[in-house]
């Protein structure tokens, strides 16, 4: 399975942190990792029919566009539609409430915005892709 | 020996029959035993089939030995295939429960038991175990299926927390959860329900759910919603309690089955909305009163900005001319003064109106700076020193010998409200005297309170309209518009000038005596020497000169182009103004002479590109960040000050300008801007030319967490820088916006995105200042420095975007 290509579809109204991760996930050495980037929930929701293996949301959504739905209303929404897809939320506020909240709807983690945010993220993309391949293998 | 012959042939024939027989019989039993056999095959590879995909560990037992068993039964237990035939069955329980289990296995009476298991490496796991025969080689054999429990037991756990945690959630909820049967009685009920209608339990255990609806319909209606769903949810209805008040709530319901998934009742949620609903309606109310208010401060916007427009020429062109006032006859001078007094009434009232329009909205701003009250009641008795001369008054300034003179407070209202008060009163008065006294009330150490009072000896306002005198539009009669002029308003916006800065105005009067109008004031002292205070007069403002600028007017209206070179030129002669007469225009010129000028006078309101496109333009196609652009407007409203400084202009000025103020506002940008000089163009220039630049060029920036990010590949650094250099303005811009609109949640929503434009940019302190503001935002507290922080983010960063830009050109050279 080690030929799988991922797919992970990323969600920030921060370009510039789109194209980092985009860039950090895709020149992982380990796995094939295809990833799409959004500004808005609302797009990644579009196309879910492409049965991405991994979301990455943002918390905080509006800072482009005020109307823009939070990252807990998109992941209610991911979950629905595709209830396998693993979503992990990143956030800069270090609110326990929003994060137990974003656990109980079914993400897979909840990792806080700081320096370190980027290796803590691609540690948990790389526990889920392992967690996949041992599932393919039994 | 014949008869024993016969015999032998008679026992003969009887065996051969018989071996016959028993060769037909064989015959038969082999069959019969091959068909057996065959089932057994059979039955053994059906056996293997299923036990390979089942994940129970099956074995099969002969006298207590495993003969055959299934891969699930090596992964259970850990053991090679092979190793496991042969092995004695006891081997693979816990030595504790071998006996036991070998018990059970014998007891024809029990079909199934649990039993602690061991694997190979010595851990043990509860199992189930089931019992099976099977036919085996003509016989019976012992099968048994061996289940591992430590994930049921998990989930059991796991069901039993969750039971707890439900219940948990039922009792502790603060909405509303019931059980109830098919007939809606409620069989169970949190503390919750019985806190929101206000019954106990014994009350509503068995009560139907009928007697909670204010309209029975509304039950029909969910009835027949339920039947056809079999869910509701967010169901509005109206719920009563057990003093008869009623409650907007909104219901969600399931129906309850059981496992013969029968249907035996509901149960659901009800949330109390009334709060809500009365926010929505009073949420939407003020919402229509917002805009309608907003409607009409946009049609005064528009009014003052098409009266405006002409006015400038008018008293610009005056004032130009009056500085020349040798070249004219005396006549000719009089006109002059009359086109200018004329002209400035004229201001007056229009800015009263803008007054008005922004008290109304609310959006009137008392300023708090150091002050001298000296000098403001020196310039209100010196504004109408001619005017009282010209109708042969007394004009009178008495002020107590211990008045404090440095003040804080807002020194443009303070002198507004006297300007207002001592206009009435000379405007009223024929003969006699208009008094100012000023007096002090009271006395602390931090703070005083004035008395300001204008007493007059005129007409007299009749006993029965001295209520009435500050309302709106109002003068004494109708008569009196058209004696004495003035919209009405004055009065009105002096009273609410007076209020805004915790005062209150009073008036006594008599007919045919005069009139006194006073007001109380409390100021805090200013610890600042008068000196230091930046003087809001007019006077004195040519202590600098203008040194020899390069200015772009852009400017439609040929005559107030006139105004702006022929004021700017009075300054300083060898100062170059170059006239567009459109943001288009501006634009072109500034693509082709980017270096050519030190700053650009900006009108707002233009045909084919505005001044707001046009800055925009500058900023971000153009690339001109520091370019300091003054925006002239005619709009006078807050709004217009917010979109000119969002649209990335430096300042703005109101037309008709004062010359004063013009003056300081250019002196102000030009120096605040010493990037704009060539010199610094040139060094900038000639450092990117080192290609080798060592980070520690950039002061401002630090480029490693960029690089780190990157992994210092130069193609996404570019990508990062541009996108870095096109959203840093726009953030900031967006923050002032934001800011000044007091749209304390956006502000929250734009420095949470920006702090991530501080990390790449490697500004540690100001992601630290931004994530100050975007909590003090959220919690609106701290605001009275929000904004000097943010223009100390705004400052920082835009040098750290010129730093990048120098980054970004020379890894642009070293991609080339």
């Amino acid at each position: 399975m080690a030929n799988k290509i991922y797919k992970v579809f990323l969600v920030d109204d921060d370009v510039k942190t789109l194209i980092m991760l985009k860039h950090k996930l895709e020149s992982l050495p380990d796995y094939k990792i295809q990833a799409n980037v959004f500004a808005y929930g609302e797009n990644c929701l579009d196309r879910m029919d492409e049965k991405p293996d991994i979301v990455v949301l943002d918390y905080y959504l509006n800072a482009i566009r005020e109307d823009a739905q939070d990252g807990l209303q998109i992941l209610k929404q991911i979950k629905t539609i595709a209830p396998d897809t693993q979503v992990i939320m990143v956030s800069g506020q270090e609110d326990m409430q929003t994060a137990i909240e974003t656990i109980r709807e079914g993400a897979y983690d909840y990792i806080i915005k700081n320096e370190r945010t980027m290796q803590r993220l691609l540690l948990v993309i790389s526990k889920i892709i392992l967690g996949m391949e041992k599932e393919v293998i039994a | 020996m014949l008869q024993n012959f016969t015999d032998n042939k008679i026992k003969f024939d009887q065996l051969q029959k018989s071996y016959t027989k028993l060769q037909e019989e064989n015959e038969l039993l082999r069959t019969h035993i091959e068909v057996l056999e065959n089932d057994m095959f059979e039955a053994e590879l059906r056996f293997l089939q299923l036990s390979k995909a089942s994940f129970e560990g099956i074995a099969m037992l002969e006298d207590g030995v495993i003969v055959l068993t299934n891969e699930a039964m090596s992964h259970l237990f850990g053991y090679d295939h092979f190793e496991m035939t042969d092995m004695d069955v006891s081997m693979l329980f816990s030595e504790d429960s071998r006996s036991e289990a070998l018990w059970s296995i014998q007891d024809p009476e029990k079909d199934s038991f649990e039993i602690v298991c061991v694997h190979r490496n010595g851990d043990t796991f509860p199992a189930k175990i089931r019992r099976k025969h099977i036919p085996h080689k003509g016989g019976e054999a012992k099968v048994i299926a061996i289940q591992d429990l430590t994930q049921s037991r998990e989930v059991q756990e796991q069901l039993a927390h969750s039971e707890i945690r439900y219940r948990n959630l039922f009792e502790n909820s603060n909405d509303a959860i019931y059980v109830s049967s098919t007939n809606g009685e409620f069989v169970q009920i949190n503390q919750a329900a019985l806190d929101l209608f206000g019954y106990n339990r014994e009350e509503m255990i068995g009560m139907t759910a009928l007697k909670l609806y204010a309209n029975s319909e509304d039950r029909k209606r969910f009835q027949t919603v339920m039947a056809e769903q079999g869910s509701v949810s967010n169901y509005e209805v109206k719920l009563i309690r057990k003093d008869e008040t009623t409650l907007d709530c909104i219901l969600s319901t399931t129906i309850r089955r059981n496992s013969k998934n029968q249907i035996i009742g509901y149960q659901g949620i009800i949330r109390d909305i009334t709060e809500l609903k009365r926010n929505e309606e009073l949420t939407t109310a003020k919402e229509l009163a917002e805009r309608s208010a907003s409607l009409k401060q946009r049609f005064l916007a528009n009014m003052s900005h098409e009266i405006r427009t002409p006015m400038n020429a008018v008293i610009g062109m005056s004032n130009l001319l009056e500085s020349d006032t040798d070249d004219f006859t005396p006549t000719q001078q009089k006109y002059l003064r009359g086109i200018r007094n004329a002209s400035e009434h004229l201001l007056v009232i229009i800015n009263d109106i803008l007054d008005f329009s922004k008290i109304e909205a609310g959006k009137l701003e008392i300023e708090n700076v150091p002050f001298s009250l000296h000098e403001v009641l020196q310039n209100v008795s010196h504004t109408f020193k001619y005017k009282a001369e010209e109708k042969n008054i007394k004009l009178m300034l008495h002020t107590e010998e211990n008045l404090p003179d440095m003040l804080l407070g807002d020194p443009t209202r303070l002198m507004q409200i006297l300007l207002n008060l001592v206009s009435n009163a000379i405007k009223f008065t024929d003969k006699g005297s208009v008094e100012i006294e000023v007096g002090v009330l009271q006395e602390g150490k931090a703070s005083v309170d004035l008395v300001f009072s204008v007493l007059d000896t005129g007409c007299g306002i009749p006993e029965g309209r001295l209520e009435t005198v500050f309302d709106s539009f109002s003068q004494i009669s109708r008569d009196t518009t058209r004696r004495f002029g003035g919209t009405g308003l004055g009065l009105t916006i002096t009273k609410k000038l007076i209020e805004m800065q915790g005062g209150t105005l009073s008036v006594r009067s008599k007919i045919g005596e005069g009139s006194v109008f006073s007001f109380v004031l409390k100021y805090p002292k200013s610890e600042q020497e008068r000196e230091a205070v930046k003087s809001f007069s007019n006077a004195a403002f040519e202590d600098t000169v203008l040194p020899n600028l390069t200015i772009l007017l852009v400017e439609d209206n040929e005559l107030n182009q006139v105004v702006a070179e022929d004021t700017i030129k009075k300054w300083n002669e060898n100062i170059i103004v170059d006239i567009c007469e459109n943001g288009q225009v501006a634009v072109d010129t500034l693509g082709q002479h980017p270096n050519r000028y030190d700053m650009v006078l900006m009108d707002v309101q233009m045909p084919k590109m505005n001044g707001l496109e046009a800055t925009k333009y500058i900023r971000k196609e153009l690339h001109l960040v520091n370019l300091p652009i003054l925006a002239m407007t005619a709009y006078a409203t807050t709004g217009e000050a917010e979109r000119t400084i969002m649209a990335g202009m430096n300042d703005y000025i109101s037309k008709p300008f004062d010359p004063a103020k013009l003056y300081r506002k250019i002196v102000k940008l030009v120096k605040y801007h010493p990037s704009s000089s060539p010199e610094k163009i040139v060094e900038a220039t000639t450092v990117s030319e080192n290609k080798e630049r060592p980070d520690s060029v950039y002061k401002t920036v630090d480029l490693q967490f960029l690089r780190a990010s990157t992994d210092n590949n130069p193609d996404l650094m570019i990508k990062m820088i541009e996108i870095m250099l096109r959203e840093t303005p726009e953030e900031l811009e967006n923050m002032e916006y934001q800011y000044y609109q007091q749209n304390w949640d956006r502000l929250r929503a734009v420095a949470h995105k920006f702090k991530s434009s501080a990390a790449f940019m490697g500004l540690p302190d100001i992601e630290e200042i931004v994530k100050e503001i975007q909590i003090d935002a959220e919690k609106q507290e701290n605001l009275d420095d929000l904004w000097e922080r943010i223009e100390k983010v705004k400052d920082t960063c835009l040098e750290a975007c010129k730093e990048l830009e120098m980054e970004l050109q020379r890894l642009q050279e070293l991609q080339a």
